[in-house]
């Protein structure tokens, strides 16, 4: 397993849209593992895309338990192709992301999602989430659509803080 | 009638030039009304709008707070307020703009004067730069209150061409007003 190096904007990669993954060869599954190890070599950090790392492949993975505020979750979740079948209500939380660093911004989400996925082995799955968990895949989705948070902040006031490291 | 003057002091960050300002002000019968305060660069900065006590003098409130901060590389300056509108005005129309790129001067410039041009008003705007491996990547975040008259297609297809010029991302995106 490889700590990938993380792309920043404005790397123009950034701004492409993903492709699907088509099949899921050893390749693939090596790119989930480095995957895995780049976020957990992050701390603070609860999902990362492929294309963070430069692979414009459609693939997120998710580990809200990995949060320093208890969140519910499900875990570590591996997608591939993830779509969001179904969404309602709203939710409005401060977001940072490992490509824009030194920043965060308040971003207005849907609360609830249903979300079809490949997991690793090829398997269809659905999932039904909300909240944090819910916020941080569709943040995710969103790299694979080639856009960042910074895209959708919606409010100033009190809402766009530097991060102090 | 009360008379009301901003106060803006500036100097190195260190524990307790907010309450040494404070402090004075207090003892002086004068009311903080609204205030901003931020670190730029390590640089504490603060602007009040004060309310002055019917027996304080600006004069006195000046020498005071200069006496009380002397122990703070603290520059202040303060300007008479003829007419305090109390609270920020709802913007109508509001927009923020987001925009990033790599850092280069003159992104400020350009977009502030397209929206000086269309009327655009600006309400509020933070900026930084985000340095990761060498690079400087600008981020600045505005507020804007766009005149009735004028559509978010019309302006977006304006700064989009205006992004191009300048290799930068801008997205707008209707701002949140609502109260809940």
């Amino acid at each position: 397993m490889k700590i990938l190096p993380i792309i920043t904007i404005p790397n123009p990669i950034l701004k492409q849209s993903s492709f699907h993954v088509q099949e899921i060869t050893k390749e693939t599954k090596d790119l989930i593992e480095n995957l895995k190890a780049t976020l957990h070599a992050h701390p603070r950090c609860v999902g990362i895309a492929a294309v963070q790392v430069g692979i414009l492949q459609r693939i997120i993975i998710v580990d809200v338990a990995q949060s320093l505020k208890e969140h519910r979750n499900n875990g570590l979740l591996v997608m591939i192709n993830p779509d969001i079948k179904y969404c309602s209500g709203e939710i409005s939380s401060r977001e940072g992301c490992l490509s824009v660093p030194n920043f965060v911004g308040n971003v207005v989400r849907k609360k609830k999602i249903e979300v079809e996925y490949l997991n690793i082995n090829g398997d269809k799955q659905e999932l039904k989430t909300s909240g944090f968990e819910a916020i941080v895949i569709q943040h995710e989705i969103d790299h694979l659509n080639g856009k960042v948070f910074l895209d959708r902040v919606i409010s100033l006031n009190t809402d766009v803080f530097r991060r102090e490291n | 009638m009360s008379k009301y003057i901003s106060l803006t002091a500036i100097g190195k960050d260190k524990f307790g030039i907010v309450s040494v300002i404070a402090e004075v002000l207090y003892k002086e019968k004068c009311n903080i009304e609204e205030s901003t305060m931020t670190i730029l660069h390590g640089q504490f900065a603060m602007i009040l709008i004060i309310r002055l006590h019917s027996n304080t003098s600006t004069k006195t409130l000046l020498n005071k707070l200069k006496k009380n901060s002397q122990s703070f590389p603290i520059s202040l300056f303060y300007t008479d307020i003829d007419s305090y509108r109390p609270k920020k005005q709802v913007p109508r129309n509001p927009f923020i703009i987001s925009v990033y790129g790599l850092d280069k001067t003159g992104i400020v410039y350009s977009i502030t004067k397209y929206l000086a041009c269309n009327k655009i008003n600006i309400t509020d705007v933070q900026t930084t730069l985000s340095k990761h491996e060498g690079k400087n990547t600008y981020i600045m975040v505005i507020e804007s209150d766009f005149p009735a008259n004028i559509s978010k297609e019309e302006i977006s297809q304006g700064l989009f061409d205006l992004a191009e010029s300048l290799n930068v991302t801008i997205s707008i995106n209707q701002a949140e007003s609502s109260d809940i």
